[in-house]
């Protein structure tokens, strides 16, 4: 009896084992509203963008398309949510040193406050450098457009902390334009969830990496 | 001999539960709160704070014995920052409170004062009291 029930948590386990497995190597889904065109269903994809970032340097999706990157909506001068977000991004920085296929774009939603200096000076003292980490600023409409794209929201709200509402999703974008995860940048948990996910994503666009 | 395990059973049980529960006292329990309601944003729940941008409350050099009460005109009244590249402009600076009472800021202090590797001893809100009403940094300002 013993030996039987012995055999059934072996087999369970390995089971258990098989389905991790599976799971880890398919793809990570394409997230956002799919659109229909001639009855193709195309998946949700970031749309055109310039921006400036830290060091007057133009950023546009060329800039990432050898490249997965991490996304998010924030201001420096916020006294919310943004310093754990900025954290959590760092933690994934971090992470992923040395990686010249992991990249990371902040947008500012405070384009009055956040001139490129003060985001240069922002960037200096978290000690990262616009090779791996783009904080940009633009057309304040477009940013706060493109934050939809990215399933986030960001809106001037005069009643809110420090003048804006915004979400703090950070978005994982594949090489193709294509949300493939995100998280919730205030939580631990979900952050180590997004950097397993990374993880996913590189083995899937690059196998031999 | 039943009855003898289940004497154990009942024996180890009440030690598990008074080593959980009576050992255990937080004399900062209302200033821990408090940190990570109006603090933990920033300085984060671990008190490491954020690189070179938001100060690590560790071991904190500024915060002793002769700066606890002082440290309360930073809580109540924030600090400026001015922004080099514009001195009429502020860069990242620590917001004020200023709907907190002396007791809880008393409580927040008496928190970090004793967390996070620091030793500054005590302050109480008659003390706090005293200290805040001729702060160096008090004129009120819009955030």
């Amino acid at each position: 009896m013993i030996r039987k029930i012995k055999i059934f948590i072996l087999i369970s386990a390995v089971a258990a084992l098989l389905g991790c497995y599976s799971d880890n190597t398919g793809e990570l889904p394409r997230l956002g509203l799919p659109q229909i065109i001639n009855g193709d269903t195309i998946p949700h994809s970031i749309p055109d963008f310039t921006f400036m970032n830290q060091d007057s340097q133009w950023v546009s999706n060329e800039t990432f398309s050898q490249a997965v990157y991490v996304a998010d909506f924030f201001f420096t001068s916020c006294p919310t949510i943004c310093p754990k977000l900025t954290r959590s991004m760092l933690r994934m920085h971090d992470h992923f040193e040395g990686r010249e296929d992991v990249l990371f774009l902040s947008h500012t939603i405070d384009v009055r406050r956040d001139s490129i200096p003060r985001l240069k000076m922002y960037a200096e003292n978290l000690g990262v450098s616009s090779d791996r980490w783009h904080f940009v600023t633009g057309d304040r409409d477009e940013i706060f457009d493109i934050a939809e794209d990215y399933m986030s929201i960001a809106i001037e709200d005069e009643d809110a902390p420090g003048g804006f509402d915004h979400s703090g999703w950070l978005i994982l974008v594949d090489q193709n334009r294509h949300i493939r995860s995100y998280g919730d940048g205030t939580d631990d948990e979900a952050v180590d969830r997004l950097i397993k996910d990374m993880e996913r994503l590189l083995r899937e666009t690059s196998p031999s990496g | 001999m039943r009855t003898f395990f289940a004497a154990i059973v009942v024996l180890l049980g009440s030690v598990y539960v008074s080593s959980t529960s009576c050992n255990y006292y937080n004399p900062h329990a209302q200033g821990e709160r408090l940190y990570l309601t109006h603090c933990a944003a920033c300085h984060m729940d671990d008190g490491k704070g954020l690189r070179d941008l938001i100060p690590s409350l560790h071991e904190s050099a500024f915060l002793t014995r002769e700066n606890i009460h002082f440290t309360g005109c930073l809580i109540r009244y924030g600090i400026k920052r001015p922004d080099p590249l514009d001195p009429s402009q502020e860069i990242f600076p620590m917001p004020p409170l200023p709907d907190l009472s002396e007791t809880e800021i008393s409580n927040i202090l008496n928190y970090i004062g004793n967390h996070f590797g620091n030793e500054a001893g005590y302050t109480n809100p008659v003390k706090l009291r005293e200290t805040l009403s001729d702060c160096p940094n008090r004129a009120p300002r819009q955030y």
